[in-house]
């Protein structure tokens, strides 16, 4: 093996390794929801090759409003659904479209794009018992254009 | 602009009467165009840039060309370039944005194959001498014609799409634009979205019903084929209920509005079914695992094959073809859409057929189904119990005692009470109230009439009572021998006689359990009824295995010890049932199939649904199941296999066998092919109809 070979061979082994690190490995940050003062907890989230942030912490029992922005053109994402919670939402390009959704169980709860392959989580949280309310099974869809 | 395109409980906005039209579907017209143009140009450019390729493939060629050749690739790699920037531009950018979010999918295979193919062939083109000799050969037009495969494929595949989400567009479009309602005495012509609770509302032959409600006046027939999937027009007349978006096939009439936008039966059935077409199969769990690793893993093989080419191979050339060729081949698409494609398009079809399958996992276990439990009334029978038989005792004649049954029974809720009240109506006989009346809940009633006690019910009421009913035996265990339900009549302690009530068995049930048995699934009849009268209803209805005297309390304990019964055999057990009684039980099946009678549909807890009220859609619901479960498998069979074998082929593995290596054209198109493949396959069932069920003589 010359040189040049050992180099290439170096060099592809180098890069699985990194693809096994970057892809798999690499672990994000959860962003929590920002709580208004009317209880709802709300979060913007870019969809861009992924959804950011992808880890969204919020607590159980309250409404949470989740804006998806979709700043690509890309088929891959033009979709978003909430499998548990039966929401299937398009998201038209540089668009606006606002999921609302009431968790009433502690969990985490995946949402991918429509083939499966990007994924975000909304992971609920338990409360205080002092802090828990009326818990309610609801969700809708609230579409806007900005 | 702000939209409502759902429900909820949580009024921070003002609502307005609109139908709720659950997530539109995603514009794929506009996908398939805007695609479709970026195809043609990078098709359009693929020409040239393949006759400036044709020296790659003649050596001879390329030698008469000397000096030319050179000219020849830099002109195709100028050419090429606007296809990969303008036609596969989202390619490289999907690419970019799910790299920088640690993700990769379908656009990070294509834009890594397609920009490595060409920057390789660059390279080449301007500095040729920088290669080894055997290394000669450039790859422009397979950038190129990958990439318009790719886009061909999912301009297809929008079209596709589309179709697969057409039944909740089809379902949408049947409901009424306008209503005719009567205010002040004036009948106005106004959007269905402003038709309020309340309302008169005026339909004409031909026209179709705006929205849920109850006949005041006028009579018609009504073909409810939109919600129930059954044809054949229903008559109706004042005080039946109606349901917006059938159509009112031969009188005029008025009904008054009870239920108007998100809350009408049409609306429930069309967020139901969306709700549903978005859930997951357990059958694809194995597929959600495997799309996380998918694409990452392909580009580590593409990275293997060309570093085993490297090091082995006869060129550089080959090594670079087949990690191009292994990126463009592999399709993580097909896996993705297998499930739940399939998944959109039969439980759409079911909706169009009055059959709402809650989820992928009701459907999946439908198709799984061993044992079915079939509640007795309302489900097998109408669950109209009618007056069939009064037997008095030597003390009394038929009218004194049918009297006293029907004044004992008058203030109860009880169907079979009902139909003894009824009963003596229709024979023009006067009820006076009982000046005491007590349900007894499984048993009957205890009421007094004219200072005497009557007790009415069944053999237990008797027992417990310490009434002698010796001398009925004989005419109970005929009655119960020809199926009709026999209730004790007892007055200040002794047996008085007894009446019968009966009820019909609905047209399909026979030939339905006949199918049903037909199709490995044995039929369990549950009933509260004594054991005789259920014995020869299932008789009639060729079920041999009968749980009969079961308290309502006592079914989902039933269908729980069936449920250990098939534990060996891990098959799954089916309840199906028609009211709240039935809802413990429904929950407690595997599947709990509901017997809606319209309006009702989408409050019921069960599973599925069978909004036509009759067995025929049981056997529909489990056949739709069973064919969409086959053909999600064919689905993922195909998406595996194409890829567990396309891969391999790829990357070389069978060179040293055949000496062929796969052209990364080749498997552009396999690419695009395999992803069409699976959203027509799951179209299929669009065309899916029952078979004919074996006609069959009681």
């Amino acid at each position: 093996m010359n040189t040049l070979q050992l180099v290439i061979n170096g060099l592809g082994l180098v890069f699985i390794a990194w693809i096994v690190w970057y892809f798999w490995l690499w672990k994000g940050e959860s962003v929590q929801a920002a709580l208004s003062d009317t209880g709802i907890q709300e979060i913007d989230i870019t969809v861009q090759g992924g959804y950011r942030p992808a880890e969204i912490v919020v607590k159980v029992g309250q409404l949470v409003r989740l804006n998806f922005t979709r700043r690509e053109s890309s088929a891959c994402s033009e979709e978003v659904v909430f499998p548990d919670f039966g929401l299937r939402a398009h998201l038209p390009q540089d668009q606006t479209v606002t999921l609302e959704v009431t968790p009433n169980k502690p969990g985490e709860y995946e949402f991918v794009c429509g083939m499966n392959m990007l994924r975000g989580k909304l992971i609920v949280q338990e409360e205080k018992a002092e802090d828990l309310r009326p818990l309610s099974a609801s969700n809708y869809a609230l579409q806007k254009h900005s | 602009m702000s939209q409502r395109t759902g429900q909820s409980s949580v009024e921070d906005k003002p609502v307005g009467q609109k139908p709720v039209i659950p997530e539109t579907p995603a514009p794929e017209e506009k996908t398939y165009q805007d695609t479709m143009r970026k195809f043609w140009f990078a098709a359009g450019i693929a020409v040239p840039v393949l006759l400036l390729s044709l020296p790659d493939y003649f050596p001879t060629l390329r030698e008469m060309m000397m000096g030319w050749h050179s000219a020849a690739s830099i002109a195709a790699a100028l050419l090429s370039l606007p296809v990969l920037v303008w036609s596969g531009g989202s390619f490289f950018m999907g690419a970019w944005n799910s790299f920088r979010n640690h993700n990769a999918n379908m656009d990070t295979l294509v834009a890594l194959g397609t920009g490595s193919a060409w920057l390789y062939s660059a390279v080449y083109a301007v500095a040729p001498s920088l290669f080894p000799a055997e290394a000669a050969g450039m790859f422009f037009d397979v950038a190129v014609i990958v990439i318009a495969l790719v886009l061909l494929g999912q301009a297809l595949e929008a079209k596709a799409r589309g179709q697969s989400s057409e039944a909740i567009k089809k379902l949408l479009e049947l409901q009424a634009k306008t209503a005719r309602v009567i205010r002040d005495g004036k009948e106005l012509d106004i959007p269905v979205e402003q038709v309020q609770v309340g309302d008169s509302v005026l339909v004409r032959p031909g026209e179709k019903v705006p929205v849920d409600g109850v006949i005041l006046t006028g009579e018609s027939a009504l073909d409810e084929s939109v919600v129930t999937g059954e044809s054949v027009p229903t008559d109706k007349r004042p005080g039946d209920s109606v349901i917006g978006a059938s159509l009112n096939k031969t009188g005029a009439f008025t009904f008054r509005a009870t239920k108007v936008g998100k809350d009408t039966a049409l609306a429930q059935i069309v967020q139901m079914v969306a709700q549903a077409q978005t859930s997951k199969a357990p059958i694809g769990k194995l597929v959600d695992v495997v799309s996380g690793y998918f694409v990452p893993t392909v580009v580590i093989l593409a990275v293997l094959a060309f570093l085993v080419w490297f090091n082995l191979g006869p060129s550089l050339n080959f090594a670079v073809v087949a990690m191009v060729t292994v990126l463009v081949i592999a399709c993580p698409c097909a896996l993705g859409l297998a499930t739940p494609m399939s998944l959109m398009v039969g439980v759409g079809k079911a909706a169009q057929n009055g059959v709402l399958i809650r989820n992928g996992e009701a459907l999946e276990n439908a198709s799984h189904l061993k044992v079915l439990v079939l509640d007795k009334t309302g489900t097998i029978t109408k669950g109209q119990p009618a007056l069939t038989d009064v037997l008095p005792l030597a003390d009394y004649n038929a009218e004194t005692l049918l009297t006293l049954a029907a004044i004992a029974d008058r203030r109860s809720e009880h169907p079979l009470a009902q139909a003894i009240v009824q009963g003596a109506a229709d024979r023009g006989l006067v009820l006076a109230e009982p000046q005491s009346f007590q349900a007894l809940p499984g048993e009957g009633v205890q009421a007094t009439v004219d200072q005497k006690t009557i007790f009415v019910g069944n053999a237990k009421l008797m027992t417990n009572q310490g009434i002698d009913l010796t001398a009925l035996s004989t005419l109970t265990e005929r009655l119960a021998d020809e199926g009709k339900t026999p209730m004790f009549v007892a007055v200040d302690g002794k047996a008085a006689g007894v009446i019968a009530v009966a009820d019909t068995i609905k047209q399909d049930s026979l030939i339905a359990i006949r199918t049903l048995q037909q199709m490995g699934i044995e039929v369990v009849m549950i009933t509260g009824d004594n054991q005789r009268t259920a014995q020869a209803i299932a008789h009639q209805v060729g079920i041999t295995r009968v749980l009969a005297e079961v308290l309502p309390a006592d079914k989902a304990s039933m269908v729980k010890t069936l449920q250990q019964e098939q534990q060996k055999t891990k098959g799954l057990v089916g309840m199906v049932g028609d009211g709240i009684n039935d809802a413990p039980a429904l929950a407690q099946a595997d599947v709990g199939f509901a017997i809606g009678t319209g309006t009702d549909v989408a409050i019921e807890a069960a599973d599925v649904t069978l909004v036509g009220g009759n067995l025929r859609s049981l056997v529909y619901a489990i056949e739709i199941s069973r064919a969409t479960l086959n053909n999600i498998r064919q689905n993922l069979f195909g998406a595996f296999i194409y890829n567990t074998l396309g891969i391999p082929f790829a990357a070389g593995v069978f060179y040293p066998l055949f000496g062929v290596l796969l052209s990364p054209i080749l498997a552009g198109g396999a690419m695009a092919l395999s992803s069409i493949t699976v959203v027509t396959n799951a179209n299929r069932l669009r065309s899916f109809v029952l078979p004919p069920l074996t006609e069959v003589k009681p």
